[in-house]
């Protein structure tokens, strides 16, 4: 029972524009039937890219989700990932019953059920701005391409120079913003009035789990009674995918698209990029029994830590992980015979999954093969710094409904991957109160999160 | 290669200005009145004005000048600022155009009044109806315009005296630019930039 925070934090909202779905139950549905979102990418050339299959976001249409001038506005100065998150917020916050209280509040035109000033944002971010920076590369190309094979071509820092007055002279006054990871955060806070804290996280794969987490401790100290927390990602673009590709870190199964991501399998080459926005509100616990919200679980855990040990690699024990998990049941004041389920993070890279299941023998002992641990990348794909979040909505929903997800394409046993990863199929859970999530990054970054039903026996309180 | 000479700056002026502003504020075409006052009736706020500028300024090959005015001109009274813009500037900005309509009413009317070496007194009231639009939002209509800061002028701007001030600039533009000799660099920059616009890159306009 140590780290106790000081309030309790409630679950209520959430919201997805992912892969496989536009709404939590969609996306659950499909993960249950094991369906994967994983596709041929086809929305930019791929034909130099050592990946070229990705588990796109198909068929949004932001008109559909946002109708305000303002935001619309802010919308103008965003990519496809923040404007899924203005989506994904909308779900989580009508979901919680709060959105219309909240954009008649930010109005001036009544009072929603919280305060502004109670009300904070945090958020899982990726790099921003890469539209925009290709769009720069073309920009240069096609002022100064033909100067270098001029028959008197000028020296090279000359066109450097040409290229910088280029810039000046065609950089919007929005660029900045544009390039802004926390703009998103920014513009949320302004379409709901949010006056509390407000903080973006960009530890990559991790940075929506710490969101999450950070974003349950602004609650629990009190800065905050409601948090809109998630996060959102893409790295299907030319640029970023190559970049990732470059870190032996992807697979190169590019034939068999559904195939290609295959969790704690022998054959495992990598993960498969998903993108993606997940949003969760997050609630004082107290808040939410006074306005009668429903309550879909508690956050009574997180933990977090690094490994303090490669840039791209866990170490092979996976202290580092352990050190996150043990931490999260800590805070909890939970015992690991507790935990029913644990959504892996099992990005399918040759590391991580070892790693990952020696870090679950570490903490949980003999009690690490009585549960089910599932990779719903394998459906998905990684959705980097939206990873986090959209696996914390699917370890909510595996709670809610007692059903576990399974984890697909994994065929060939490999003796270091040696837990119960539920491949044949989704499994029903007649006794399931309490779910662990993890997100590992590079960087050494861990971070799990616990979620327990609010209907749980043994809640610590 | 492309004529130097030749002008980005379309026919239809006002229908330009107003595909710009649906764009930058997201309005249909129909919100875009000639007597919409950008700050109140269309919501411009600074970022807007200096996308504004910016887009003028790319897409029509025109120089704005007034989009760097430091904190303590645009805080000074209304005669006063727009003295010392007309001192620094040099009878270019947006606030200065406005008072070489004076010949021609308008506004310009109200600043030459305002600025002159025998400044009538003029009501705010006045003021809007000589730029052709209503009293902004929360100003009394009777109230001495001598009360307004320079900035607060930015309340009274419609799309029909943006639409006028962005066709003065190019008139000007261009009168410089056909004086050629010392304005030849100028005009080679124009040409420069026209080239990459049009994805045309022109080697011989780019000399050291």
């Amino acid at each position: 029972m140590k780290n106790r925070p000081l309030r309790r934090v409630a679950v209520t909202g959430l919201g997805v524009m992912a892969p496989l779905g536009h709404d939590p139950q969609t996306l659950f549905d499909k993960l249950c039937a094991g369906e994967s979102g994983v596709v041929p990418l086809t929305h930019f050339n791929t034909a130099h890219s050592a990946s070229r299959i990705g588990a796109a976001v198909q068929g949004f249409n932001l008109g559909e989700h946002i109708h305000d001038r303002a935001t619309l506005r802010h919308a103008r100065l965003m990519e496809a990932p923040q404007q899924w998150a203005l989506a994904a917020a909308r779900q989580a916050l009508s979901d919680a019953g709060l959105e219309d209280g909240l954009l008649t509040q930010a109005a001036g035109q009544g009072a929603a059920a919280v305060a502004g000033s109670a009300l904070g944002i945090c958020l899982g971010t990726g790099l921003a701005g890469r539209g925009q920076m290709q769009d720069w590369s073309r920009l240069l190309l096609r002022h100064l391409g033909g100067r270098l094979r001029e028959a008197d071509p000028p020296s090279e820092d000359t066109v450097f120079d040409e290229a910088a007055a280029v810039m000046l002279r065609e950089t919007n006054p929005v660029a900045l913003l544009q390039q802004c990871p926390s703009l998103l955060a920014a513009v949320l806070a302004i379409r709901y009035g949010a006056r509390g804290p407000n903080a973006t996280v960009v530890s990559l794969c991790a940075a929506s789990a710490q969101a999450l987490g950070e974003a349950a401790w602004m609650i629990a100290r009190g800065d905050a009674a409601v948090m809109l927390a998630g996060g959102t990602d893409s790295m299907l673009n030319a640029t970023d995918l190559a970049a990732f590709a470059r870190l032996d870190a992807v697979s190169a199964a590019n034939d068999d698209p559904a195939g290609a991501c295959k969790p704690f399998d022998a054959r495992r080459d990598g993960c498969v990029v998903g993108e993606g926005a997940a949003m969760l509100v997050l609630e004082d616990w107290q808040h939410a029994q006074e306005r009668g919200a429903h309550i879909h679980a508690e956050l009574a855990g997180y933990g977090t830590s690094d490994d303090a040990w490669r840039i791209s690699a866990p170490p092979e024990d996976g202290s580092g992980a352990a050190l996150a998990m043990q931490r999260a049941l800590d805070s909890a004041g939970l015992p690991p015979e507790a935990i029913g389920h644990i959504n892996a993070h099992g990005t399918a890279t040759r590391l991580n999954d070892s790693a990952e299941t020696a870090a679950i023998h570490r903490v949980f002992g003999a009690h690490a093969r009585q549960m089910p641990i599932v990779s719903t990348k394998s459906m998905t794909g990684h959705l980097i710094a939206a990873a986090g979040a959209l696996e914390a909505v699917i370890a909510i929903q595996s709670l809610r409904q007692r059903r576990v997800p399974p984890t697909i394409n994994l065929a060939t046993p490999d003796a270091r991957c040696d837990l119960d990863y539920n491949p044949a199929g989704a499994r029903a859970m007649p006794v399931l109160d309490a779910v662990l999530s993890n997100s590992f990054a590079i960087g050494g970054v861990n971070a799990s999160l616990l979620f327990t039903r609010p209907d749980a026996a043994f809640t610590p309180h | 290669m492309t004529d130097p000479a030749a002008s980005l700056v379309p026919a239809d002026l006002r229908a330009a200005l107003t595909a710009i502003l649906c764009e930058i504020l997201v309005l249909n075409p129909e919100d875009v009145q000639p007597g919409s006052k950008l700050v109140d009736d269309l919501d411009a706020d600074s970022i807007a004005f200096l996308e504004l500028t910016f887009r003028i300024e790319s897409d029509f090959g025109l120089e704005v000048p007034q989009a760097k005015v430091d904190e303590q001109t645009l805080s000074m009274s209304l005669p006063d600022g727009a003295a010392r813009l007309k001192a620094i500037m040099g009878g270019s900005t947006l606030f200065e155009f406005m008072e070489a309509e004076a010949g021609g009413g308008g506004l310009g009317g109200a600043m030459g009044l305002l600025g002159g070496a025998n400044p009538a007194p003029l009501t705010i009231g006045a003021l809007a109806a000589l730029a052709a639009t209503s009293v902004p939002k929360g100003y009394d209509p009777e109230a001495s315009t001598a009360t307004l800061r320079l900035r607060e002028l930015f309340r009274f701007i419609t799309v029909e005296s943006y639409v006028r001030y962005i066709q003065h600039l190019a008139d000007a533009q261009a009168r410089i630019k056909a004086l050629g000799g010392a304005e030849a660099m100028n005009a080679e920059a124009a040409a420069r930039l026209r080239a990459a616009k049009t994805g045309a890159f022109a080697p011989g306009s780019t000399g050291a």
